[in-house]
């Protein structure tokens, strides 16, 4: 110990220059305090800036300076000899050595940061986050201290062991990023950014612990100094990944059960959920996953931007998208090239132990929406307003189409119905055919208003509720004529929707209607004062949901008239899913989800 | 053998290699305590890579070292407590005042004699405040020196100490050694090519050539065996000796077993050799 401050002393005496360089370099932005232009305050703000870059830039230089320098010149020059003819180990030269150039470091950050810390504080308040700044900058000088030294010890060796350094640097950084890709596919930047954060705090750590060994084992030759950091290093740095991979493994081994905080969307039928969520201890890591109500299946996904036409209309398969090509992936993550990434379509049946099958349909980028026939025969995928139908087994498009805005929905496997909104207030219902190629439009209406245009669950009907339009505030339209069908007068506290077989249903206070055409054929009384109608869960099943009285669900039987169960206390989170007062997701009948 | 009185150095099939390059090639010597051990050769005969061995500055290739019985690459801080060293070219910081060195030296070694340390810096009339960069080569020398013996080492290790030297410099050094050999009996290695400057304090000698260590001997030995004899005609006894060389109109030949030698009849001249004369005889150069 004792050795070693000897050193550092005579460390610090040698570079003491460095000393009256800060210095200098702390007054020469005095300067812009004596130009006689601007006031005084832009004089203060000058002054501030200045201090603030030259500051900067001159512990980074130096901190790099002190690094490249630390053995690497005394090796080079073959001077050495002068601290290994001594009785004095290998470590305590580096330690000794190290810890004079933090100690000239400290020193310097301290003197070049002192007139914005005590001087001006005018200037040094305005900085909140004037802390946080020193820390970084604290930390990122000895990052890139000891960051010179392991490049200077490399370089200045000039054997072949460079290459080596290289080929590992690049597997390294390759290995890192790709262990950080399930985290990203997950936006879980958090832990990502914990991750890179430790992996640089041990990679320091490795740097002035190796460096010893180093020195003890390296002593005077140049390229045995490089061969020894070499070896500590990437083994080392094995071992780190190795952690690495550990930790995300098990950040990223969670199930549907680990999830504290769910967010849920369901299939518009059957019992599959899209769900995803933050578990203990992940930080922000969001499990997602297609999960199974009823029995508790799941399947586990990337994160996805979640959107209706990922299940098919039964429930019973999904489509997504996965990152094709890991390695643009990993060049986009590590070089920040946001260019976009193929992505492959995913497409699966929704049933327990079902296996994705990867669909070699490959994107260029993402998609607005996807959705997929029962049969998985045919993905419809809507990107850039272009609507692009692909046979899932020849990976061929089958048609495509400028849409814009818009949804659709497999009639069949040959028959698709497209919802499509254009900038120019333009609202249209199509229909294309897949053998023939050809479009029909089924129904437009060129309406500024905020308007949704929605297909009935009998394929016949399409729904057209506009907004702030009391008078006529849902339209009910035969898509086989493009005409208004005869419907019930509804106000614009009703809602609406179309059943399997035609009916129309409508909530009103108090009661729910059931209308063949515009003849009511049943008013149902219900305990609701603002209800509103969910879906048709089974055939003739209906799921109404109160707004008032914090939440009350009701599955009604449109065929019997009756209310067939009720929950209290809830509100939806998604279709058919809600959330109880204890903040548990069930279903509309109480039972819990996870 | 106990570290006690097991030798000051001990070298035992050491090679050395820099790549396919061998530097020393299986060598074995050994130094006794209290000896002095001078260590011959040319430049690139592999002096200096032995010497960072000795030290445990670089690892042999093969073989073993020790200092007075241990092992040098293993214990080597350890060590270097004992060992005084006068580099071939002083590697001190050259922005360092000699001043500031001694306090540096002074925290490193236990056994540390300032007052022998100032006497001798004085005797050399070297102001301590001078930077060590602005001294002359000789005084340089003279320091590394004086902070060496400062350091009370059992062994000293001078590695080609009189090189760049003039003959006052030169001189004085060797005085210097000579004069603390008689004080404390310590051990030397040294190196050199001033065969004449150490002809007159070595015990012993090794040469080194082309990485081989082709003599280690007694130096009064090697002395007695060496003989010049010179013929007034080329000598019959002698048929095509390869030493055999010219010499004026008759003949001149070097003798290594000398004791042994029958002396021939008409020769006219037997004279000893100096060292510089032997190590020509059995290097084939000049040193």
């Amino acid at each position: 110990m004792q050795k070693a401050l000897a050193i550092a002393r005579r460390e610090i005496e040698e570079r003491s220059f460095v000393f009256i360089t800060a210095v200098v370099l702390t007054l020469a932005p005095l300067l812009a305090l004596i130009v006689p232009r601007g006031t005084m305050h832009d004089r203060l703000s000058a002054f501030g800036v200045l201090s603030l870059i030259l500051a900067v830039g001159f512990t980074g230089g130096l901190a790099i300076t002190l690094g490249v320098s630390l053995v690497g010149r005394e090796l080079t020059e073959k001077r050495m000899s002068f601290f290994f003819s001594r009785p004095v180990t290998g470590a305590q030269i580096w330690f000794g050595k190290l810890t004079a150039a933090i100690a000239i470091l400290m020193v310097c950050i301290a003197i070049v940061f002192l007139p914005s810390t005590f001087f001006y504080p005018a200037v040094s308040s305005s900085w909140v986050a004037f802390p946080f700044l020193i820390s970084t900058i604290i930390a990122g000088s000895l990052f890139l201290l000891l960051m010179g030294h392991t490049l200077s010890t490399i370089f200045r060796a000039r054997s072949a062991w460079i290459a080596l350094d290289f080929c590992a640097a690049v597997a390294f950084k390759i290995a890192l990023v790709a262990a950080l890709v399930p985290l990203l596919l997950h936006r879980a930047v958090g832990d990502a950014m914990l991750v890179l954060t430790i992996v640089a705090l041990l990679f320091m750590s490795i740097i002035a612990i190796g460096g010893a060994r180093q020195l003890s084992r390296g002593r005077i030759d140049v390229r045995r100094n490089h061969r020894e950091l070499s070896k500590v290093l990437w083994i080392s740095l094995a071992v780190v990944l190795i952690l690495v991979y550990a930790a995300v493994l098990w950040v990223t081994a969670i199930g549907p059960r680990d999830l504290k905080q769910v967010w849920p969307r369901s299939a518009p039928a059957g019992s599959w959920t899209y769900i995803e969520g933050w578990a203990k201890n992940r930080g922000d890591f969001t499990g997602s996953f297609f999960y199974d109500v009823a029995t508790g299946a799941s399947i586990r996904v990337p994160m996805q931007h979640v959107w209706a036409g990922q299940f098919d209309r039964n429930g019973t398969a999904a489509v997504w998208l996965e990152p094709a090509n890991p390695i643009g992936l990993l060049i986009d993550q590590a070089f920040s090239t946001r260019r976009p990434q193929p992505m492959e379509l995913v497409v699966s049946r929704l049933e327990a132990n079902a296996t994705p099958k990867h669909t070699g349909i490959i994107l260029n980028g993402g998609a607005s929406f996807t959705e997929v026939t029962s049969d998985l025969s045919r993905v419809a995928v809507i990107a850039g307003g272009i609507l692009t139908v692909y046979d899932v087994n020849t990976r061929a498009s089958l048609a495509s189409l400028q849409v814009g805005d818009a949804y659709t929905r497999f009639i069949s496997p040959n028959t698709i119905r497209i919802v499509a909104f254009t900038d120019d207030h333009m609202k249209r219902a199509q229909e294309l055919d897949l053998r023939s190629r050809k479009v029909k439009t089924l129904f437009a209406m060129n309406d500024a208003r905020f308007t949704m245009l929605r297909l009935g669950s009998d394929d016949r009907t399409l729904i057209v509720h506009t907004w702030r339009d009391g008078s006529v505030p849902y339209r009910f339209i035969d898509l086989s004529t493009g005409r208004d069908l005869p419907a019930p007068s509804l106000t614009a506290e009703s809602s609406a929707i179309v059943l399997h077989d035609g009916r129309i249903v409508t909530a009103q206070p108090g009661h729910v209607s059931v209308y063949s055409g515009a003849v009511l054929q049943r008013d149902i009384a219900i305990d609701a004062s603002s209800p509103r109608l969910q879906e048709e869960r089974e055939p003739g099943k209906i799921l109404v949901w109160d707004t008032k009285l914090r939440g009350r669900s009701l599955l009604v039987d449109v065929d019997r008239g009756a209310v067939v169960t009720t929950a209290k206390g809830i509100v939806p989170v998604g279709p058919s899913i809600f959330r109880d007062e204890q903040g548990t997701l069930i279903t509309w009948d109480g039972k819990p989800i996870l | 053998m106990t570290n006690e009185t097991a030798p000051a150095v001990f070298a035992d099939a050491v090679t050395i290699r820099y790549g396919s390059k061998v530097a020393v090639d299986n060598g074995t010597l050994s130094v006794a305590r209290g000896s002095v051990y001078a260590l011959l050769g040319r430049n690139g005969a592999g002096k200096s890579s032995l010497v960072r061995t000795l030290l445990g500055q670089q690892p042999a290739s093969a073989g073993t070292i020790r200092l007075f019985g241990e092992d040098v690459w293993t214990h080597r801080a350890t060590l270097m407590e004992r060992v005084g060293i006068v580099p071939e070219d002083a590697d001190a910081p050259p922005d360092m005042r000699v001043d500031k060195l001694t306090r540096f030296w002074s925290s490193l070694y236990a056994r540390w004699d300032v007052t022998l340390f100032n006497e001798r810096l004085e005797r050399f009339h070297i102001a301590p405040r001078t930077k060590f960069g602005d001294l002359s080569k000789g005084q340089k020398k003279q320091v590394m020196l004086a902070l060496s013996l400062a350091t009370s080492p059992e062994l000293l290790l001078l590695d080609d100490p009189t090189l760049g030297l003039d003959v006052v410099a030169r001189k004085s050094l060797f005085e210097e050694v000579i004069a603390e050999l008689a004080d404390r009996g310590i051990t030397v290695l040294i190196t050199t090519h001033d065969l004449g400057g150490v002809e007159t304090i070595a015990d012993r000698v090794g040469v080194m050539h082309d990485g081989r260590l082709v003599l280690d001997e007694e130096l009064e030995t090697l002395k007695s065996r060496f003989r010049r004899v010179r013929f007034a005609a080329r000598p019959v006894a002698l048929a095509n000796g390869s030493n055999v060389r010219a010499w004026g109109s008759g003949s001149e030949v070097v003798v290594s077993n000398f004791p042994e030698w029958n002396e021939p009849a008409d020769a006219v001249e037997v004279s000893p050799m100096s060292l510089e004369e032997i190590f020509i005889a059995v290097t084939g150069e000049e040193a």
